[in-house]
């Protein structure tokens, strides 16, 4: 049984302040070791501003692998705390690469603008150019990936890139959006052994998902882009949505959808839909990968497709909802500042500012 | 002023296969600015760390890794101190986890730029 190994990164108070010096210190063989090697980051407010991190040289297996994740993992929505950015990678590079054979990318966060014309940037390699033959286990799971709002270069900028032939990865429940500038791709598949997307969401792109080379299944996948698709893709890809006709790969094809939201203004993906052309296949037992949750963490019921298994039912109003929650001697739910009726959903999850806790009988004051 | 976190030991990493891509002792792992509040574990002995006069953009360049025309990792770091011109009471203050302080200029008489013998390596 393998040993975890958790290290923190964070601003002060952590083990490492940046990825690169713990991945420096934990470099080496983790099969002889018996080590599974997490990096979990924290504490960094508004990011951590670090660009040309490698995941490399390391051995790993499928038991045995790296982990690089938050401590508090994300809402399923952008947010700037614990991001990786870098605001001008410059000509052929990256935020952060990986060129190890079993590694995890757990829910992060990557921001990257460019200011000048050279092609070929990309926020994330999961996997680089450099893993070795002999398989491999790459994922990345519950990530993030966006391009810096006020980034003005023309040089073509990727969000997570597969740029190696032995690389067999799993791009599951990410979001990768507004890659706009040059030929922007949100996931660029430029060769690999093979990819598995799986329930991805990709908006607001030039391209959003790109397939060069390698074999690339894509299923349950919601692109809401200039051109969803831009490839040749597996044939077994399946259940997949876009926004324009005729682009879908694969079967149970839906083209031409239009899909809404929460709040796409604020970054935040999760679905305010209902529509049928929304409902996927199950993967719970994918022969592949299987998983059953979304970016949320929450259990998949309804295999939506893109991030989020939500919304799955249609408004109901305040009261109704508050008669759901508390009871005899339980706390309850004392209501909202007004407005809110009709907008609250079951399965979504509402985080208080503040909580008021009453003893029964006694009603808010002020509150 | 700078600091800068450069590897105290080499990798653990005893795969020769790998020797190209694994971290060898006196390579320049970070460079932060001056007063930078380092980690529990970035410290012996696994990190040295030093403070470098001059400004933080002048030595920015040195912690990158080396890589060929086609990216291709030619050697983990490009840049690292010449632990043999290290003297005996600098290496003592390094080994004791306290921050050794030089000029600018002497930080640059350590540095070697390992590209050339990396590439000329492969070439063999």
């Amino acid at each position: 049984m393998p040993t975890t190994v958790t290290s923190t990164i964070a601003p002060s108070g952590g083990d490492y302040t940046t990825i690169t010096a713990w991945e420096a210190a934990k470099q080496g063989d983790l099969v002889s070791a018996d080590q599974i090697q997490v990096g979990q980051l924290s504490g960094f407010t508004s990011g951590l501003n670090e660009r040309l991190i490698d995941i490399d040289g390391s051995t790993t297996d499928a038991t045995r692998y790296i982990e690089l994740k938050l401590a508090t993992p994300h809402a399923g929505v952008w947010q700037d705390a614990n991001m990786i950015y870098y605001d001008d990678v410059g000509g052929s590079n990256y935020i952060l690469k990986n060129n190890d054979q079993y590694v995890r990318l757990t829910g992060l966060l990557f921001r990257m603008g460019y200011g000048g014309a050279t092609n070929g940037e990309s926020a994330c390699l999961v996997a680089g150019d450099g893993i070795a033959a002999g398989g491999s286990d790459i994922r990345a799971i519950g990530c993030i990936a966006k391009k810096l709002s006020t980034s003005a270069g023309s040089g073509s900028l990727y969000g997570l890139t597969v740029t190696d032939v032995h690389a067999t990865v799993a791009i599951v429940n990410c979001l990768s959006y507004d890659w706009t500038q040059g030929s922007g791709i949100g996931i660029y598949i430029i060769t690999a052994a093979t990819a598995s997307l799986y329930n991805n969401t990709t908006a607001a792109n030039d391209v959003g998902v790109q397939r060069d080379a390698g074999t690339v299944v894509v299923k349950n996948h919601l692109a809401q882009d200039t051109d969803g698709y831009n490839g040749t893709f597996s044939a077994s890809s399946d259940n997949n949505l876009s926004e324009i006709a005729a682009d879908c790969p694969g079967t149970n094809a839906d083209d031409s959808i239009t899909v809404t939201f929460a709040n796409e203004g604020s970054d935040d993906y999760h679905l305010n839909d209902t529509q049928a052309a929304l409902t996927g296949a199950d993967l719970s037992a994918d022969g592949t990968f299987a998983f059953s949750t979304d970016i949320d963490g929450d259990t998949r019921t309804a295999w939506r497709k893109g991030i989020d298994d939500g919304a799955s039912a249609a408004a109901q109003p305040i009261g109704a909802l508050a008669g759901q929650i508390g009871g005899a001697g339980l706390p309850r739910l004392a209501g909202f500042r007004g407005g809110l009726a009709g907008f609250v959903k079951v399965g979504n999850i509402y985080r208080p500012k503040r909580w008021l806790w009453l003893p029964p009988g006694l009603a808010p004051q002020g509150a | 002023m700078a600091e800068i976190l450069v590897l105290a030991r080499d990798s653990q990493q005893p795969n020769g296969a790998l020797r190209h891509k694994s971290y060898r002792r006196g390579d320049i792992v970070t460079i932060q600015d001056d007063g930078h509040a380092w980690g529990r574990m970035e410290g012996t002995p696994t990190f040295y760390k030093l403070r470098v006069s001059g400004p933080k953009a002048a030595i920015a360049v040195y912690d990158q890794n080396a890589r060929d025309d086609a990216l291709v990792t030619l050697r983990r770091r490009r840049f690292g101190l010449d632990m043999s011109q290290i003297t005996l009471a600098e290496l003592a203050q390094l080994d004791a986890g306290e921050t050794l302080a030089m000029s600018d200029v002497r930080f640059r008489a350590l540095v070697i730029d390992h590209v050339p013998t990396a590439r000329a390596r492969r070439d063999d």
